[in-house]
């Protein structure tokens, strides 16, 4: 049987690396489940692949136009396959709760996870997918059904 | 023979009423028979937006938060014309710093 999955920006950094985590990912495109992101995560991560092609800092090596390209691409067919949310006024209310309950230092983090909290209110048996320990941390307060990359044997 | 239960509008002369009209001069326009549960399906709803962007008093492209959805997908569809595998996307990331890396740091960045 097919499951839900939101996943979080970090997800889809992971999924173009041969870092520990991504063979995971790559299983829940393969097995055609059902995909869901936060709007805002292709900001986030586009921000990343245009830090690497045209604003290298800290010494990185800046990326050729073409390599910007096919990450780009893989980034995008990814998008495409999976189901966008909106950032609504309600997921808005619910960081509320978040905070309420602990801090991430990132807007972006509580916003992720303010999404994934109205999500699962839609889609039961959804789950969390992260690469961000303190994001899985903060959303184990509200529900067992999350999956850290970093934690996968 | 016309159907008695269409409106014939003419563009002109509905295109300066409210989003609501003219939706609702499309849908009337476009089935011509409703039916109660399309009221209660299609109307009623309309009615709600309606009514919360007119206490918003913003246009629907500040309040809609899938408004430019097309605009998007669009970009999206471009951008997949430079595919190539995800094993050649991994040759190209071996030589990089970690992507995830970079991301966590630029929210952790944020205090």
């Amino acid at each position: 049987m097919n499951n839900d999955y939101y996943l979080e920006s970090s997800v889809f950094t992971k999924r173009y690396t041969r870092e520990k985590g991504a063979d995971f990912v790559d299983k829940i495109f393969k097995e055609n489940n059902r995909i869901f992101y936060l709007s805002l995560t292709f900001c986030e991560v586009l921000k990343v692949l245009y830090r690497l092609y045209k604003y290298p800092q800290h010494g990185e090596h800046s990326i050729t136009e073409t390599k910007f390209n096919n990450l780009k691409a893989s980034f995008a067919l990814d998008l495409l396959q999976a189901k966008r949310i909106a950032l609504t006024n309600e997921i808005l209310n619910k960081s509320i709760v978040i905070l309420s309950e602990g801090y991430l230092k990132s807007s972006f983090d509580v916003l992720q996870l303010a999404g994934f909290l109205i999500t699962k209110e839609v889609y039961q048996n959804l789950f969390l997918i992260t690469a961000d320990n303190d994001l899985a941390g903060l959303a184990l307060a509200f529900t067992s059904d999350v999956i850290n990359l970093n934690k996968i044997i | 023979m016309s159907n008695p239960c269409k409106i014939e509008y003419t563009r002109p002369e509905y295109e300066s009423f409210s989003p609501l009209v003219n939706i609702l001069g499309n849908i009337l326009i476009a089935e011509s028979s409703l039916t109660a549960d399309d009221w209660v399906s299609k109307i009623i709803p309309l009615v709600g937006i309606e009514k919360e962007q007119e206490e918003i008093g913003l246009p629907e492209r500040l309040t809609n938060p899938n408004y430019g959805s097309a605009g998007l997908d669009a970009y999206l569809k471009e951008a997949t014309s430079n595919i190539i595998s995800i094993e050649k996307v991994r040759k190209i990331t071996d030589k990089l710093p970690s992507l995830t890396k970079i991301l966590l740091d630029i929210r952790h960045d944020e205090q």
